[in-house]
């Protein structure tokens, strides 16, 4: 018999732990908010005591839309087509419910019982983000600027927690059922062939099939309706109400599932290390400090058989896209700007964000051990860079390969190496900021078997400035994509060449760094 | 004599096929301060693991004070506290929060045992650190927020994983004394540790596990006899485990 009192007193620390005090002891968030709740103030009463607001952002972006023939119906679709594949990922995967480990050690050794636990768990899931944070209070700003309606830019935020809720909620919901059913391989079945029965249906139809929305279509519409003005603020509040009762729908079924959840079911946050590191230990010969460190940090990471499937399956997944997206949208005329000075650098400034992550989760690791016993640190930081450098020219080879299949522009293809040189300069700033934030404490130890992460607004302002670097890149790129093609080809060698001497030029600076500055991973 | 603790014919297997216990048993009698001594991955954090629900046995059973740790998980952990091998904490709940969080989830009000509370937190030495987050503490100042929080919901049976690792000698002094205070009053304690000095010292009696197995059990005078009248706890256990 579960006991109430008990869930909603473990909820509320739970609350607490996660996101109420986290966001008091940080004083620039606070600042943060208190910026962007009176911009939405000033912005609220200038709205409302004009006639009418100009032409907003959104106004100006419709024709493009309109070209790609999406509006706020099929994005919604195509956004949940998108989960649905994420969906698909994390169930293959077979990943079990992970708690922090002092969720695990601490709270589970107490005379609680599981299904208690996973009930205080999801309310505290549902209830967390409603303590603002300074993230979602800029996305009330961005909705607010594309909208020019401050009420829609507060209708968006909600919309974003919405979603946030509802994709964590399913992913909770399918992992229950895996593990309470066992039948992952139908459940996987199940998605796969709800994406292909919508695939089918989108081509034979020649528009995007609702078969491809479900079962995440109601909460993704409760981001994207708030940005269209044809459905009136009621009926955008209607869609928040309907999104919301789903995940409240689908938090009760979790409930009822974790009535039988078992000790096994759950898994301790430091066991992601342990999947994280499985399979490494490469087959290293004895040799110089340099080919040792490069041979265990660059080339077992690079030229290993599970990354070159991933590489070889999502190149071939890009090239799909491209070739249906071919068949649905068309090819707007303006797709050249849009596509590789806005899409291709924000998709590898992501990819490297992200990658530099795991460096700081894995690679990094044993940075102790680096100081310690490295004659020397560039080595350490060319191995990682180079890393990060090659990842960086797999993202601009997966991208390329879609958007020239997309555009039927294969020498588009020819521009790939430039993003060498962008990739060693974008890693090295992530590394720079990285040894720095490590000096300062910045980052975070998630685990006591070692999984660290970066502090959250500095890693977001990091992620801007690596993006605001592609995106020069790109546009570089997309200068000389209309230059003759031995111009072009002329650029891809000389990127090649400067690259080796940049990567020995930075190695060098960044390894002083990483020697001289105190870090504490 | 009651039994404290029973651990019946214990069998784990890891997923990748690591067996850490393979077919424990043991018995703790109510007022036993019971140490549990091994090599590195003998299997004793399974077992205290087990013990505590945080692990599913393949085969066999834990009974506290005659509950079922499997089928009364509740009832059966009511009577127990634990602290973990690794110092995990909610890093973002001060040391005072932290214990209320944990004394409330056993209806205890803080009101009734703020003078235990307080004689701890200054046994202890936390006292200047009461409104300070867990994120800002060093690992043995955490090894005592977790052993602070494991004494103050009086167990009766109290699982400590290497409860003085990180500790200052004067916390481990503390730590010893209360422990037995506790034990005086009808608690029982079972300890894991490496520290065999201590474990001579301060158990009443010792089981050696190596290999998933108890190879050797009894109170601290009869292990040392099985080499000879000379013999150290520490060379009684080499030559245990060594064969």
């Amino acid at each position: 018999m579960m006991r109430l009192r008990i869930i909603l007193y473990i909820s509320w620390y739970l609350v607490k732990n996660r996101a109420i005090n986290p966001f008091l002891k940080k004083r620039s968030g606070q600042i943060l908010l208190v910026i962007i709740t009176a911009l939405l103030l000033v912005n609220a009463i200038q709205y409302y005591s004009r006639p009418m607001a100009n032409k907003t952002i959104l106004d100006a972006a419709r024709p493009l839309l309109h070209s790609f023939r999406l509006n706020h119906y099929t994005l919604t679709i195509l956004i949940s087509s998108f989960l649905i594949i994420y969906t698909i990922y994390t169930l293959i995967k077979g990943k079990p419910i992970y708690l922090r480990e002092e969720e695990y050690e601490v709270l589970l050794s107490q005379p609680i019982g599981l299904d208690e636990f996973m009930l205080a768990n999801i309310i505290s899931i549902l209830v967390s983000p409603i303590i603002l944070t300074p993230a979602f209070l800029g996305l009330a700003l961005v909705g607010m600027a594309f909208t020019g309606d401050p009420l829609r830019g507060v209708l968006v935020m909600f919309g974003g927690l919405i979603l946030l809720l509802g994709t964590i909620m399913i992913e909770i919901l399918f992992k229950l059922v895996v593990r309470k059913t066992g039948h992952k391989l139908l459940l996987v079945m199940s998605f796969i062939a709800l994406l292909l029965a919508g695939i089918m249906h989108s081509l034979l139809t020649g528009t995007y099939s609702v078969i491809l929305g479900i079962p995440y279509m109601p909460v993704v519409a409760c981001l994207v309706y708030p940005f269209s003005k044809s459905i009136s603020l009621t009926g955008v509040a209607t869609i928040l109400l309907l999104g919301y009762a789903e995940i409240v729908g689908f938090s009760l079924i979790a409930s009822v599932l974790s009535r039988r959840i078992d000790i096994e079911d759950l898994s301790p946050r430091a066991a992601v290390n342990v999947r994280l590191l499985e399979g490494e230990m490469p087959h290293i010969k004895y040799g110089s400090p340099r080919s040792i460190l490069y041979s265990y940090l660059f080339t077992s990471r690079i030229l290993n058989k599970k990354h070159l499937l991933g590489l070889a399956v999502l190149i071939v997944a890009a090239g799909a896209a491209g070739f249906m997206a071919r068949r649905l949208m068309g090819i707007p005329e303006d797709a050249d700007e849009v596509f590789i000075e806005i899409f291709v650098p924000m998709m590898i400034g992501m990819a490297l964000y992200t990658l530099s992550s795991h460096v700081l989760a894995v690679d990094l690791r044993c940075y102790w051990l680096y100081r310690t016993y490295a004659i020397d640190m560039a080595p350490v930081a060319g191995a990682v860079i180079s890393k990060l450098a090659v990842n960086s020219v797999e993202a601009a080879i997966i991208m390329f390969v879609g958007l020239s299949l997309y555009m039927n522009r294969i020498y588009l293809l020819l521009t790939i190496p430039y993003y060498l040189p962008a990739g060693i300069a974008g890693a090295a700033i992530q590394l720079i900021t990285l040894s720095y934030q490590a000096s300062k404490r910045q980052v975070i130890r998630e685990t006591t078997a070692g999984i660290y992460t970066v502090e959250g607004l500095t890693a977001v302002l990091l992620e801007i400035i690596v993006i605001v670097m592609f995106m020069g890149i790109s546009g570089l790129a997309f200068y000389l994509s209309s230059q003759p093609l031995p111009v072009l080809a002329i650029g891809g060698i000389a990127s090649i060449a400067v690259s080796y001497p940049l990567l020995r030029f930075v190695e060098r600076i960044i390894g002083d760094i990483m020697t001289y500055y105190d870090v504490l991973i | 004599m009651k039994y404290a603790l029973v651990l019946a014919d214990l069998h784990k297997t890891y997923p990748g096929g690591v067996k850490a216990l393979r077919g424990l048993s043991m018995t703790i009698k109510e007022g036993e301060i019971y140490g549990l001594i091994g090599p590195n991955g003998a299997g004793k954090s399974t077992t205290l693991k087990i013990t505590m629900g945080l692990l599913k046995p393949d085969k066999g059973g834990v009974l506290i004070y005659g509950k079922s740790v499997m089928k009364n998980r509740v009832e059966a952990l009511r009577l127990a506290s634990y602290v973990p091998e690794n110092p995990v904490v909610f890093r973002n709940l001060t040391v005072k929060e932290f214990l209320r969080f944990i004394t409330g989830l056993r209806n205890i009000k803080w009101e009734e045992i703020i003078d235990y509370a307080e004689h701890l937190i200054e046994g202890f030495n936390l006292s200047e650190k009461e409104n300070t987050m867990l994120s800002q503490l060093s690992r043995g100042m955490l090894q005592k927020v977790l052993v602070t929080a494991a004494f103050l919901v009086r167990p009766k049976l109290m699982v400590m994983d290497e409860p003085m690792a990180g500790m200052d000698p004067e916390a481990q002094h503390f730590f010893k004394h209360e422990v037995k205070k506790l034990v005086s009053s009808g608690a029982t304690a079972l300890i894991s540790s490496h520290l065999l000095d201590m474990v001579e010292r301060f158990c009443t009696r010792v089981g050696i596990i190596n290999k998933g197995r108890l190879v050797a059990e009894g109170t601290v005078d009869k292990i040392k006899k099985m080499a000879s009248e000379e013999s150290s706890l520490e060379e009684v256990f080499l030559r245990i485990v060594k064969g």
